[in-house]
């Protein structure tokens, strides 16, 4: 009976012992984290100076500015650009380059056109590529290629007609806003 | 059980499919936009041209469409020039050589009906010879004459130029440069 006692105190000890080694390697932790990401689609487009074209502003962004400076049907034009001449009109061309990165995408092309925000103003025509704007969305081309610079021909057909008959208003910046659209084939 | 187990899976596993294939059909698109400017001036330009008219009297201009020509009037002497297209008149005293001359201005962007023509020798002729226009009162000179005040746009304008030499002038070369300025009204 007494030895029956001795052992149940033994045990005892022995698993108080156990806990308190129990508590000291409870000290350290470990957990996961699982990191959750989709790998989308997308396009993304920027406007660049051609090296044969007007200087763009804001050059390499997808909101870039074209300034043809002063024009007329003689005289001198701005650096890189050119005129032709025409019966009732003229024409002022320059390049500018389109630049469209894909990501998440097994097309190989894109389509680009292009807009107006608001008609262009009296007696100026923009053209891209030859292909005439309007606000109506208008395809300028249907096989650009991705992650290199595409040029693309800017005109204006300018008519020579007088202001208030027909001509644009002279001695004052007249401006557009061409929207571009890129789409994944 | 079993067979709502399964409707459920099939249920799963079509809308992962539909889902991929939303994703494959997917087009993606990219915008940008561009600003043009310009402003427009009034311009006119000038240009020599040939008469469609031949014979004597008529010899033709080199550069005939530019802003800059060239007249060949020959080597004259009181007996005569070399070239037939020339019209040739002497006296005891002097020679002159006529021929017709054309120039054609057009306008663009104005409303300017008219202009005015001027000329002006580019340097002071020799002691005996004198340069003239049959429109103008008198000849030639280094300063600005008005040739007419008011010609029609895009039609030729015809000017009789006659040069007179005296035969006292030093023989050599006669060339003289006359530089003509339209100005719109």
């Amino acid at each position: 009976m007494r030895a029956c006692k001795l052992r149940q105190l033994g045990i005892v000890a022995a698993i108080l012992a156990t806990g308190t080694c129990a508590s000291l390697a409870a000290q350290s932790s470990s957990g996961t984290l699982n990191v959750v990401l989709q790998n989308g689609s997308g396009l993304q487009m920027v406007l660049n100076s051609d090296s044969s074209g007007v200087t763009l502003g804001n050059a390499g962004t997808s909101s870039a500015t074209l300034g043809f400076g002063t024009v007329g049907a003689y005289g001198t034009l701005a650096t890189n650009v050119t005129r032709t001449n025409q019966t009732n009109t003229f024409t002022v061309s320059t390049f500018f380059d389109v630049d469209v990165a894909e990501s998440g995408l097994s097309s190989t092309s894109y389509t680009l056109a292009a807009t107006l925000s608001s008609t262009a103003p009296t007696g100026l025509t923009v053209q891209i590529d030859s292909v005439t704007l309007s606000t109506t969305s208008a395809t300028i081309s249907t096989s650009g290629s991705y992650g290199t610079n595409v040029r693309h021909t800017l005109s204006v057909v300018v008519s020579t007609a007088a202001s208030g008959s027909g001509g644009p208003t002279t001695g004052t910046q007249l401006s557009s806003t061409i929207n571009l659209v890129a789409t994944s084939n | 059980m079993t067979l709502r187990f399964s409707f459920r899976n099939a249920l799963v596993c079509l809308l992962v499919l539909l889902g991929s294939l939303s994703l494959v059909d997917a087009q993606t698109t990219a915008s940008s936009s561009l600003v043009i400017s310009m402003t427009v001036q009034s311009s006119i330009s000038l240009e020599f041209v040939n008469s469609s008219n031949s014979g004597e009297g008529y010899c033709q201009v080199t550069g005939a469409g530019t802003s800059t020509a060239s007249l060949n009037l020959g080597i004259a002497s009181i007996s005569g020039d070399n070239e037939s297209c020339v019209i040739f008149s002497s006296t005891s005293s002097q020679y002159s050589i006529s021929n017709w001359t054309y120039l054609e201005v057009t306008e663009s962007n104005s409303s300017s009906s008219s202009y005015t023509l001027t000329a002006s020798l580019g340097s002071a002729p020799p002691t005996g010879v004198a340069w003239q226009i049959a429109a103008m009162p008198s000849a030639l000179t280094t300063s600005t004459q008005t040739v007419t005040a008011s010609e029609a746009y895009a039609t030729q304008y015809g000017m009789y130029l006659e040069v007179t030499v005296q035969k006292t002038a030093a023989s050599g070369s006669l060339n003289e440069a006359i530089n003509f300025t339209a100005t719109a009204n």
